[in-house]
């Protein structure tokens, strides 16, 4: 699937009437195309590397809001239960809609959105070769090393992750390839469909989804004998904590956090611990220079 | 011998009438039957198995008994439209095009209604209303059955009588 294909994937799941704005734009903005943003009162955008570009037409209404997760959940909001009460759905071809609104709370948690307000459908991207360049620094004595990507949210860390997975699993220059286990909570970065993923995550990659990330990390330290873990944003303290154990278990991580810089991560308390227990010797910071992203390998134990 | 066999025609018409009218209130009562039993099935899977709507529309659509499996057939075709409309109207849709379950406007409403349930909530309301929706249906179901034994033998015999009353007329 290529990168207009899967632009016209997230197209799908709108509803009609708004279709045709987002199939009139040019190819070349198609392939660049991050995310769609809706939001009720507002016309329709479209996110580029450059900013949040108007789609124009008519307002989205709170109607069209409704038709997006009917269509997104296939009219089924009991069968996508569990993720929205994460505040998303998982799509085909690696996509992703968020949600806002009014949520509906019981017993202390979130169980799904009343009138939802606005939506944003994350498009899926592979980025075959992104990480050439990172790849051999990530590699000591033959041998792959835990990796933490650094960026603020929409950096294209899911991205970067999927390309180093696919890379470190797969044979080539840098070794026979490690068998990988992948936390896919979000289902975003394998998209597995009918068991098969539906983004290239590498021939020896286990993926485990729906899952959230620490149970997943224990069930595939029990079960799939990994080299390597990968999980996308470190968000709580159990992620953490299971990352800590696998780590002592002599597997390899790749994992993500947001954060502008090593600095900013050390400030805030989630990581500092797991900083101090060096449980990452490389760190890849992403930047946004003109459009395009660099990336920026910090080497050596990182505390 | 013209006249024999024109009123023997004319009695095997009305008669005939008679029985498809017979069998017609035996369609309608086995049809309301079979959306019972494919609603409880329908609730199961939404509420057990937490199986996506057109999944179950599918499922419906070969293993629910015979009579009720046209509706979830339509209704399954139809969610390919959802983006242009809402899976309440291609539900409703559904129903209305489902002329085969022989349904009254009265009975027709409460199962389209169902559409505004269906998919949109979790599953225990969900559930609630298809059970709400099965209980209406059984008195329906009910009252079919009364119908069917009340008037089916009448509608037969009704029509081989008014077949002989008209045959000696003609006579």
């Amino acid at each position: 699937m290529d990168d207009v294909e899967r632009f016209n994937e997230a197209v799908r799941l709108l509803p009609c009437a708004l279709r045709e704005r987002a199939w009139a734009l040019p190819a070349p903005d198609k392939r660049c195309v991050e995310e769609l943003r809706l939001r009720a009162g507002q016309r329709m955008t479209a996110l580029m590397p450059e900013g949040e570009v108007n789609l124009g037409g008519e307002a989205v209404t709170a109607r069209d809001l409704e038709l997006l997760v009917e269509i997104a959940t296939g009219a089924s909001v009991h069968s996508a239960r569990e993720m929205l009460r994460r505040g998303f759905i998982a799509c085909r071809g690696g996509c992703r809609v968020g949600l806002c609104g009014s949520a509906i709370l019981s017993g202390g948690e979130v169980t799904g959105f009343r009138a939802i307000s606005s939506a944003s459908i994350r498009i899926g991207r592979e980025r075959q070769g992104i990480a050439d360049g990172l790849l051999p620094g990530l590699f000591r004595a033959g041998a792959f090393r835990s990796t933490l990507i650094l960026s603020p949210p929409g950096g294209g860390k899911t991205t970067l992750l999927r390309e180093i997975v696919r890379r470190v699993s797969s044979p080539g220059p840098l070794g026979p390839g490690n068998r990988v286990g992948l936390c896919d909570e979000r289902g975003e970065i394998a998209a597995l469909r009918e068991g098969r993923p539906e983004l290239a995550v590498g021939v020896k990659t286990d993926v485990l989804d729906a899952c959230p990330k620490a149970a997943a990390v224990m069930m595939l330290l029990r079960t799939m004998n990994p080299q390597v873990i990968a999980l996308d944003e470190i968000t709580a303290p159990e992620d953490t904590a299971a990352i800590g154990y696998a780590r002592n278990c002599g597997v390899e991580l790749i994992a993500t956090a947001h954060a502008l810089d090593p600095e900013d991560l050390r400030r805030r308390p989630l990581y500092r611990d797991m900083l101090a227990d060096g449980i990452f010797e490389n760190m890849v910071i992403i930047r946004a220079a003109g459009g395009r992203r660099e990336y920026e390998l910090v080497g050596g134990e990182v505390r | 011998m013209i006249r024999g066999i024109g009123a023997l025609l004319v009695i095997c018409a009305t008669g005939a009438m008679g029985l498809l009218g017979a069998a017609g209130l035996r369609r309608r009562a086995a049809a309301i039957g079979g959306i019972i039993v494919s609603l409880e099935l329908m609730e199961n899977e939404i509420c057990s198995r937490m199986t996506p709507m057109r999944d179950v529309l599918d499922m419906l659509s070969r293993t629910a008994p015979v009579s009720a499996r046209g509706l979830y057939r339509r209704a399954c075709e139809g969610m390919s439209a959802i983006g242009r409309c809402s899976f309440y109207a291609v539900w409703r849709g559904a129903v209305e095009t489902s002329r085969e379950l022989r349904l009254r406007p009265e009975e027709a409403e409460t199962l389209a209604e169902l559409g505004l349930c269906l998919g949109r909530y979790d599953v225990k309301e969900q559930a609630e209303a298809i059970s709400r929706v099965r209980r209406r249906m059984e008195v329906y179901l009910k009252r079919a059955e009364e119908e069917r034994d009340r008037d089916g033998k009448l509608h037969a015999i009704f029509g081989v009588v008014s077949g002989l009353f008209a045959a000696i007329i003609l006579l």
